[in-house]
């Protein structure tokens, strides 16, 4: 009797032969790329480059014109509350909504998928505040908030999904050095402690030594990076 | 919609109004104030229909024959005894009453006063006024009428209404006859039937020479004035309910448009669009229901504060405006649906892609 061949698992995301064009103009050139469990990698390139595009098309929020993004295996169809599930973005600063506490805005990622919020909901999202040092603000509106502690509430939002894949775009941006590297430890720990596969679109080559790849794009076209 | 998507439509709802009870307030007390006017103007509507019209309301029968050419003005109308054998013969009318109308002026011990006065077979002699007529004399004592100077005692007081804004008061018909310097033997006839009123109404009028005959409806809407000053107000009735949807619509497609954003972002975490309309339909019920509400409750107490008869609010005729003014509202929200259907989930990324 032999053993059944070992099935790798699936790799949380992977974009194959990805093309986007808004309207004539191609952005996305055919990108090819794979992240893996527990891998954080960082997306460098200069501004216009596809970065933000390459973002929206991996989280499901634009389709690609051909190619195909998956999901542990699974391709990303057109419903947003599914790819929502799968992956999780970290927002920019001001996409707090503005009539929910700081809590709030963590819980509302599980309501919005049809989960009522648990006390253990509530801890978790304690939890996650604590670790982006915004425990004694949990209760305010986000206008309440500095742009940085808005942008670490972004994160502590998207950590809060639990979803296999992460993608940031400048998560950094508007933070202090100290700041943008205690969010992106925040980010490639959380790569490394749950398995999630962690993209991070950045400016900041000071984030370089923290992820485990890089990764660069210009003009659409992917180069692996350093 | 399950019970976990109610939840969620909850949370984002009511956290938004919490968030902006000013301005969700505001709005609901625009509601409002457009529902305080329209329901005032139903009650005056009601109250002026009643002063106009009440008395006849209160007559019985399904058709009323006039003489020709009295143009159904029932003060007008003369016909004589001989037609209510004729009218009885026409199929379908199983009772003729005859029945006198005309405005006179009564004079009792603490002066003169007005009244639609009215006379009819079989009433108990004497003369029952209306009960707003109770300051104007007492039970026994004798009033005088003019035309013909008839004087008769004060039978009673009943809740019989009124015609043309003038209290009824109701006689014998041989009294009423000498209040008349013709004196017919009736001014119109009741009729009642087993068909349809406008059919029987058209069947008298064919048979019975010198007659007019129509329904009972009809001669309610051709009391001088009555016509004219209900349709003024239904007009303007109209106007404020098309304001009040304008308003409705206006102010939350506004808000729509302010939070474009944090639907993007919502839409991007994974929030159905059924669950933002939802969401947006509840703000709009919600506030709806708060300001028809309010405005009920202050047209409540400015009624009571009105002279008694000028306004009248009705259960039914409430809850029509009130059931109107929420179908509105809903129905003028719908303008801001598409909006909320086609949010574009990139805009959450706070930058073109």
């Amino acid at each position: 009797m032999t053993a059944a061949p070992a099935v790798a698992p699936a790799a949380p995301l992977v974009l194959r032969g990805v093309r986007h064009s808004y309207g004539e103009a191609e952005v996305l050139h055919g990108i090819d790329l794979t992240l893996r469990g527990g891998e954080a990698v960082a997306l460098l390139g200069p501004s216009g480059s596809g970065k933000t595009t390459l973002l929206a098309v991996a989280g499901g929020l634009l389709r690609p014109t051909s190619g195909e993004v998956t999901v542990l295996g699974t391709p990303l169809t057109g419903r947003r509350d599914e790819a929502a599930r799968r992956v999780a973005y970290v927002l920019q600063a001001g996409s707090l909504i503005p009539y929910l506490t700081v809590e709030e805005n963590l819980l509302v990622r599980r309501v919005v998928t049809g989960r009522r919020p648990t006390p253990a909901d509530r801890a978790e999202a304690r939890c996650l505040l604590e670790a982006v040092d915004l425990a004694a603000k949990a209760g305010r509106y986000p206008d309440r908030l500095s742009g940085g502690e808005r942008q670490r509430a972004c994160v502590a939002q998207a950590l809060f999904t639990r979803a296999p894949v992460l993608l940031a775009d400048e998560p950094t941006a508007s933070l202090d050095r100290a700041r943008g590297r205690a969010v992106t430890e925040l980010l490639t720990a959380h790569a490394r402690d749950t398995g999630a596969a962690v993209l991070l679109a950045t400016h900041d080559e000071r984030a370089l030594d923290l992820t485990d790849r890089t990764v660069s794009i210009e003009d659409g076209l992917l180069r692996d990076g350093y | 919609m399950s019970g976990r998507e109610g939840f969620a439509v909850w949370f984002l709802a009511w956290r938004e109004i919490r968030h902006g009870r000013v301005r969700f307030g505001l709005t609901a007390a625009l509601v409002g104030l457009v529902a305080f006017l329209v329901f005032m103007l139903t009650g005056l509507a009601v109250g002026l229909g009643d002063a106009g019209v009440s008395g006849l309301r209160r007559l019985p029968g399904a058709v009323v024959v006039y003489s020709a050419g009295a143009e159904r003005v029932l003060s007008r109308s003369a016909l004589p005894a001989a037609d209510a054998a004729r009218i009885a013969a026409v199929p379908g009318v199983t009772a003729v009453r005859p029945l006198g109308q005309t405005m006179a002026q009564a004079k009792g011990p603490n002066g003169a006063f007005p009244v639609a006065l009215t006379g009819t077979d079989g009433a108990a002699d004497g003369i029952v006024l209306d009960r707003t007529l109770t300051p104007e004399a007492g039970i026994g004592q004798t009033v005088t009428l003019q035309p013909g100077g008839v004087r008769v005692r004060v039978a009673g007081f009943a809740d019989l209404g009124s015609v043309q804004h003038t209290a009824v008061a109701r006689v014998p018909l041989p009294v009423w006859r000498r209040t008349q310097p013709a004196h017919p033997a009736t001014g119109v006839y009741l009729v009642d039937t087993d068909r349809d009123p406008a059919a029987t109404a058209a069947a008298i009028t064919g048979a019975v020479a010198g007659t007019e005959a129509v329904t009972r409806r009809a001669a309610i809407d051709a009391v001088p004035g009555y016509a004219a000053e209900t349709g003024t107000i239904a007009m303007i009735r109209g106007f404020l309910l098309a304001v009040s949807a304008l308003l409705v619509g206006t102010v939350f497609w506004i808000f729509t448009m302010q939070k474009e954003a944090s639907l993007a972002v919502l839409r991007a975490t994974g929030a159905r669009a059924r669950l933002l309309v939802g969401s947006y339909l509840l703000q709009v019920a919600v506030t709806t229901v708060l300001g028809v509400a309010a405005g009920f409750a202050v047209v409540l107490g400015a009624g009571a504060a009105m002279p008694a008869g000028a306004f009248s609010l009705p259960g039914s005729a409430a809850a029509l405006s009130a059931a109107l003014l929420a179908a509105l509202a809903l129905a003028a929200s719908a303008a801001s649906l598409h909006r909320l259907l086609t949010v574009d989930p990139l805009l959450s990324l706070g930058r073109n892609a």
